[in-house]
């Protein structure tokens, strides 16, 4: 099937587990708390959770795994979500 | 046996009959209420954090009076905080065209394009931003963040096509969704081209 197979695979699985997972992250944060410390904090701990998700994803690539690769790449995504999502919940101007 | 039966039935459809019948008053209470009663449950339900809520009473708000900013922005953010990001979107783009704090908006939208993965856009909602206010800090150390993580992605749909292939997708995807607003279909359209003109000149430079 080859590279090309499994990438188009992964796409198609990752980009639905995202859009499934986009929905339900937003409530996780709020349980966390939203006080900005803490949406601070999560925005660098997820940051940096993604940053190591993708390092993984990448190093299994080049050992020809992209199985694996696919599934890290899944978390490094999923983890910059959060970030971002953190992020918003920080810094937007509200009343 | 049979008549048992009909009696259960008969009372499980009258329970049914019942929870509709309150739930059919509750709505049109709910939409008898005055304008004055609308802003005050609008107002204690945003500031609880119950977003749910809020946007219920804002849009039964924007229905009588479309004309007010402030019932936009503050769904807008209503939106944004249950990860309705694209119609967050086009509600703080009616607000600033209503000129309800359009600084303000622009920057909450540049917040909300770099949660869809598009930072190009985010950059031009920060920028327009500024624009409008000059002393905004915020928005500058933004626009730095969104250019130091565009380099960091580069990178990495470089180093893997997988990565480029999923953010690629995502981007799109919310682009369509985005378009799809119906709520603010021309503003959405002007606020396209006008990122047109403006990445052509931004970016040659």
């Amino acid at each position: 099937m080859g590279y090309a197979g499994v990438a188009f695979g992964a796409l198609k699985w990752g980009v639905s587990l995202y859009f499934q997972w986009e929905t339900t992250s937003i409530e996780l944060l709020y349980e966390i708390g939203t006080s900005d410390k803490m949406m601070n904090d999560v925005y660098i701990n997820s940051m940096k959770e993604a940053r190591d998700y993708y390092k993984m994803a990448i190093s299994y690539q080049r050992a020809g795994n992209y199985k694996a690769s696919e599934r890290w790449m899944e978390r490094a995504i999923k983890a910059e979500g959060t970030a971002e999502k953190a992020n918003r919940i920080f810094k937007q101007k509200n009343r | 046996m049979n008549k048992l039966y009909l009696i259960f039935l008969i009372f499980g459809l009258s329970c049914v009959n019942q929870k509709e019948a309150k739930e059919e008053d509750e709505r049109f209470n709910q939409s008898n209420n005055t304008k004055e009663e609308l802003v005050k449950l609008a107002k204690s339900s945003y500031e609880s954090d119950d977003f749910g809520e809020a946007i219920n009473y804002f849009t039964q708000l924007i229905n009588l009076d479309s004309s007010k900013g402030e019932y936009y922005y503050k769904r807008g953010f209503s939106f944004a905080s249950i990860d309705s990001t694209e119609s967050s979107i086009a509600d703080y783009l009616i607000a600033a065209k209503l000129d309800y704090r359009p600084d303000d908006a622009y920057f909450n939208m540049g917040l909300n394009f770099r949660v869809i993965w598009d930072y190009p856009l985010a950059i031009y909602c920060f920028h327009r931003s500024l624009q409008l206010d000059p002393e905004a800090t915020d928005a500058i150390q933004e626009i730095a963040e969104c250019k130091r993580k565009q380099k960091e992605r580069t990178i990495r749909r470089s180093e893997s096509p997988m990565y480029k292939e999923m953010s690629d997708s995502i981007k799109f995807e919310h682009r369509k969704r985005l378009e799809s607003q119906e709520i603010a279909k021309e503003e959405i359209k002007k606020f396209f081209e006008e990122y047109d003109q403006w990445a052509k000149v931004f970016y040659e430079k």
